[in-house]
């Protein structure tokens, strides 16, 4: 595993329980989806595991121990208009990452970010560009360029491409599903929209005020929800009948 | 000139926009009294300091084109040289308030709580009291010149850049990036120096020169007080403040051209900022 998760708590404030008592595991190279809808406590997991909240109690067991946390799981946050400095191009923004967290040189990490944007659909004519001038769908691929820089082994995607067009969706999820086969990086997928789950994990947990109400392989869950509450989820997938294309097919 | 002249000058960037040849010029002259600061010694045609009592109180001609003072001394070469300390003050004050107030600011923001807390009551303290009342104390307390009411003025400019950097920089450390740079492992020193600092530049910048404009008649006006440079130095304040007895002697000229020169290069200084603010 490399992610496990335990009996997570965390409340805010002394007495608002936003995650209550929530286990988890994400295998090696694995994808696991977290879904529920807005305010069940699926960003506040995301950002325990990310470490940017702390723990009311519980455990997050993160691949082996000892490793800085950086170099084992990275984040690619909702909105791809801020969340890169309007200031850096984009070549500055991965060589940052990479001078931090590689011991490569100048040429190298040349080579590494021409590596990199081409991992995520990019090439070198938007090496040298500042943010404001890329889409949205491209900004969210160099935050996912910038988040697999320092090759962790978890990648967490607090819904990822929900501020982006159906299209554009589309295209970064295939992106996702090349660039696991690709370096073997593990997902967490976080989102409200069971719609997009299908295509980019392997299982899934549903969140509801907190708890987990039911978890399972994705075609199991999905495919025959048990708890009323995912009942009523899957109910409301504008795309019932969508049936994933496993594999790096690009659409 | 009087102190009632340190009131705000701000003008509305509605209005500004509207004034592009204004800015124009308002940059122009800023370019040209820096550069006369510069090159003073060079450009001055005569010695500013020499005194000619046979000469006193010439009235303006070719050789002197701004006449000469109640000593002799051409009053031109005194303007020119007097722009040295009358830009050096206010550049020191800006320098001084704009570094302490920023790294102030930042720190507070970024640290947040207690000490967050305890650095914005410091700062309201030190806004309750006038600029120029402390700058003038110290003055008094330290002795006159050039060094003690910059230092004072810089003090009392502190809390006003602070704050609106402080803002700014509570605004900037909420935006998702700091959040995204957090999970890739840097440092909040690594953060702060170069991700907050370096987007909070232009506003510094702005405040900085909307303060020079400040800091000038402030400093001009402790000189004028007799708190600042001491003759026999050529400063603009000061000149203003020599002038006086001439002015009843019928020659207005000192205390004329230099008030002149303080106002138009605080306008000048203003607009550019509020250009600069307004984009
Ligand atoms: N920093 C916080 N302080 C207080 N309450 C919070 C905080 N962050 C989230 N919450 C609350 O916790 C609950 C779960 O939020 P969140 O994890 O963002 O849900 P989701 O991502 O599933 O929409 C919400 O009710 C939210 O208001
Ligand atoms: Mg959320």
């Amino acid at each position: 595993m490399i992610l496990e998760v335990t009996d997570l708590r965390k409340v805010f404030r002394g007495d608002f329980v936003a995650v209550d008592g929530v286990s988890f595991a994400v295998p090696v190279g694995g994808s696991l989806a977290i879904v529920g809808e807005s305010g069940s406590g699926k960003t506040t997991c995301a950002r325990l595991v990310a470490g940017l909240e702390r723990a009311t109690s519980g455990t997050i067991r993160l691949g082996d121990d000892g490793t800085p946390r950086a170099r084992v799981v990275q984040m690619v946050f909702q909105d791809p208009y801020q969340s890169l400095d309007r200031r850096q191009t984009v070549a500055a923004c991965l060589d940052e990452v990479l001078a931090f967290h590689t011991g490569l040189d100048r040429a190298e990490r040349r080579r590494r970010i021409g590596e990199l944007l081409e991992l995520v659909g990019l090439d070198q004519r938007h090496a040298g560009v500042l943010p404001r001038q890329l889409s949205g769908g491209q900004r969210q691929r160099v935050a996912i360029a910038r988040a697999l820089a320092p090759s962790p082994r978890l990648l967490i995607l607090d819904e990822a491409v929900a501020a982006l067009d159906v299209s554009i969706q589309a295209q970064i999820l295939n992106l996702l599903v090349d660039a696991r086969a690709a370096t073997g990086v593990g997902y967490l997928f976080v989102t409200h929209d069971l719609s997009v789950v299908r295509h980019v994990c392997d299982d899934v947990v549903v969140m509801r005020r907190g708890r987990i109400v039911e978890s399972g392989s994705v075609e199991q869950v999905l495919g025959a929800p048990s708890a009323d509450y995912t009942k009523k989820l899957v109910g409301s997938i504008p795309r019932p009948g969508w049936v994933p294309v496993r594999g790096g097919t690009r659409g | 000139m009087t102190l009632a002249l340190a009131a705000p000058l701000r003008l509305p960037a509605r209005r500004l926009a509207a004034l592009g040849w204004a800015s124009s010029l308002a940059g122009l002259i800023c370019a040209l009294v820096v550069l006369i600061a510069v090159f003073a010694p060079w450009i001055a045609p005569h010695d500013p300091n020499a005194v000619d009592p046979l000469n006193a109180y010439a009235p303006l001609s070719a050789a002197h084109p701004l006449g000469t003072d109640d000593l002799g001394r051409d009053l031109l070469s005194r303007l020119i040289l007097g722009s040295r300390t009358s830009l050096a003050g206010p550049l020191v004050v800006i320098v001084l308030s704009g570094a302490t107030g920023t790294a102030l600011a930042v720190s507070a923001a970024w640290i947040g709580g207690w000490f967050d807390a305890a650095v914005s009551r410091v700062l309201d303290i030190l806004f309750a009291f006038p600029g120029l009342v402390l700058a003038i104390t110290v003055a008094a307390l330290f002795g006159a010149g050039f060094l003690a009411p910059v230092v004072a003025l810089s003090l009392a400019y502190v809390p006003i850049i602070a704050r609106v950097m402080r803002a700014a920089a509570l605004r900037e450390r909420s935006l998702p990036y700091v959040e995204a740079l957090r999970v890739q492992g840097f440092s909040g020193w690594h953060i702060c120096r170069r991700h907050l600092l370096p987007n909070l530049a232009p506003l510094l910048v702005v405040q900085a020169a909307i303060s020079f404009g400040y800091a000038m008649i402030d400093l001009a006006s402790i000189s004028f007080l007799g708190l600042g440079l001491q003759p026999p130095a050529a400063d603009w304040g000061l000149m203003i403040a020599n002038g006086q007895p001439s002015i009843l002697a019928g020659f207005p000229q000192q205390s004329i051209a230099a008030a002149v020169a303080v106002v138009i290069t605080v306008v000048a200084f203003t607009v550019v900022a509020e250009r600069m603010a307004a984009r």
